[in-house]
């Protein structure tokens, strides 16, 4: 992990990568597997290796902040993507600000915070980058540790599960276990699914579905799972189900409410403040941030 | 999956089912009289609702399958296919690529506009765009 923003190594070669190719925010794409090759140049990394985590700097359902700018079909939570002939990529904005943070010509950005590292495999969960950027003017403004551990709030995932963990102990810089739910909500005769946890894609999840509910609920099947956007799913009821076993026999899928166990590098307070008072153009940095949440 | 394909029960389904697509890549090179030696089919295909529902009826007839980051499923069975810029199904017969949109911004309007028909037989005739199918 690096000091000024968090990113692993790995993330910032294939961001520097980008820049030797020429693939600015604002410059024409360059295919995705050129890029791959410089990775490889640069550092013997493969590009079997480098190929999803550079798409996952990029990809929605998997970062808040986009890093990388991608163009072409990146696959999603249940299908692989297209090869790097077939698609483009180039820097956001945010990405080459990550890399100038890096090499100390712009101050600290709090992406690792925001972005987490889970979906790599690593232990830090993703934080909502609105309420982060709350918290770092207002650390800049004087508020105490309590305040912006409060400000920050639990991890937030960009696919929107609930989220249950002891929000005190993780920031305080302990290892606690994260749990990420599904929301179940029985609407009529309907039982709605939104808000899938990390990684978990909607074919992925109707498929442990139907096998469990199979299993106890003989006749209820699925009948439109994109009817609400790409990650929600609705399951029609029969007349005989009952909604509030359904939802108990959903909560026991992996795929609906897994648990990991998770931790910051540093207490909460002391990564917003790290960042704060670092006096160099915090406004612009976090103008950047805000600039990335919009897009 | 054979290593070859052999696109004409692929081209049949497809045409029985009223399904609007046009051939590009080595097959419809192929069928256009080039002299090469095609590894797998590659369609252009409309992006309507109703037109995905042909497809997805003429790959179920072929009892075609899908490979997802969580294992291999049939056509039939897979609820949520991933339409944004197309998918890749696999068949006895061989491997179909179905393309909604290139990278290049060209979809089927594109390539049926430069497209030729070709009769595959007596009963059946095919739009075909012989290019390579990403410039």
């Amino acid at each position: 992990m690096k000091d000024a923003t968090g990113l692993s190594l790995l993330d910032l070669v294939i961001l520097s990568a980008c820049e030797d190719e020429a693939a600015f925010p604002r410059s024409p794409y360059r295919k995705t597997a050129r890029i791959l090759e410089r990775v490889h140049a640069n550092t013997s990394i493969g590009p079997a290796v480098a190929h999803e985590p550079m798409l996952d700097l990029g990809r929605p359902w998997v970062v808040h902040l986009a890093l990388i700018d991608h163009h072409g079909n990146i696959g999603s939570p249940d299908d692989p993507p297209a090869n790097p002939r077939y698609t483009e990529s180039r820097l956001t904005a945010l990405g080459a600000a990550a890399l100038h943070a890096e090499r100390d010509d712009l101050g600290p950005l709090p992406i690792a915070l925001i972005n987490g590292t889970m979906a790599s495999g690593g232990p830090h969960p993703p934080h909502d980058p609105s309420r982060v950027v709350a918290a770092i003017r207002a650390a800049a403004a004087g508020a105490d540790d309590t305040e912006l551990v409060e400000i920050v709030g639990p991890p937030s995932f960009p696919t929107g599960p609930a989220v249950e963990v002891d929000a005190d102990a993780l920031a305080a810089g302990g290892t606690v276990e994260l749990r990420q739910r599904a929301h179940l909500v029985h609407v009529g005769d309907e039982l709605l699914i939104t808000g899938l946890p990390l990684r978990t894609g909607p074919d992925q999840a109707t498929e442990r579905i139907v096998t469990r509910l199979h299993r106890h609920v003989g006749d209820l099947h699925v009948r439109d799972l994109r009817a609400h956007g790409a990650h929600d799913l609705i399951l029609p009821l029969t007349s005989n189900a009952d909604p509030a076993a359904l939802v108990e026999l959903l909560g026991e899928i992996w795929e609906l409410n897994r648990t990991d166990t998770v931790a910051l590098r540093e207490p909460m307070a002391d990564a917003i403040r790290r960042i704060a008072d670092d006096g160099r153009d915090l406004d612009h940095r976090m103008e950047l941030i805000e600039d990335a949440i919009r897009r | 999956m054979p290593a070859v394909i052999d696109p004409l029960p692929i081209l049949r389904a497809l045409a029985d089912h009223d399904c609007r697509f046009v051939v590009v890549g080595s097959v419809a090179r192929r069928l256009c009289g080039d002299d090469v030696e095609p590894r797998d089919l590659d369609i252009v295909v409309d992006a309507d609702p109703a037109n995905r529902s042909a497809v997805v009826a003429a790959l179920t007839q072929l009892d075609a399958t899908i490979d997802r980051r969580f294992g291999r499923r049939r056509i039939a069975d897979t609820i949520d296919l991933p339409w944004a810029w197309g998918w890749r199904a696999d068949t006895d017969h061989g491997s179909v690529d179905l393309i909604t949109r290139f990278v290049d911004a060209t979809d089927i309007h594109t390539h049926d506009a430069a497209a030729t028909d070709i009769s595959i037989d007596a009963a059946r005739t095919i739009r075909c765009h012989p290019t390579e199918h990403h410039p």
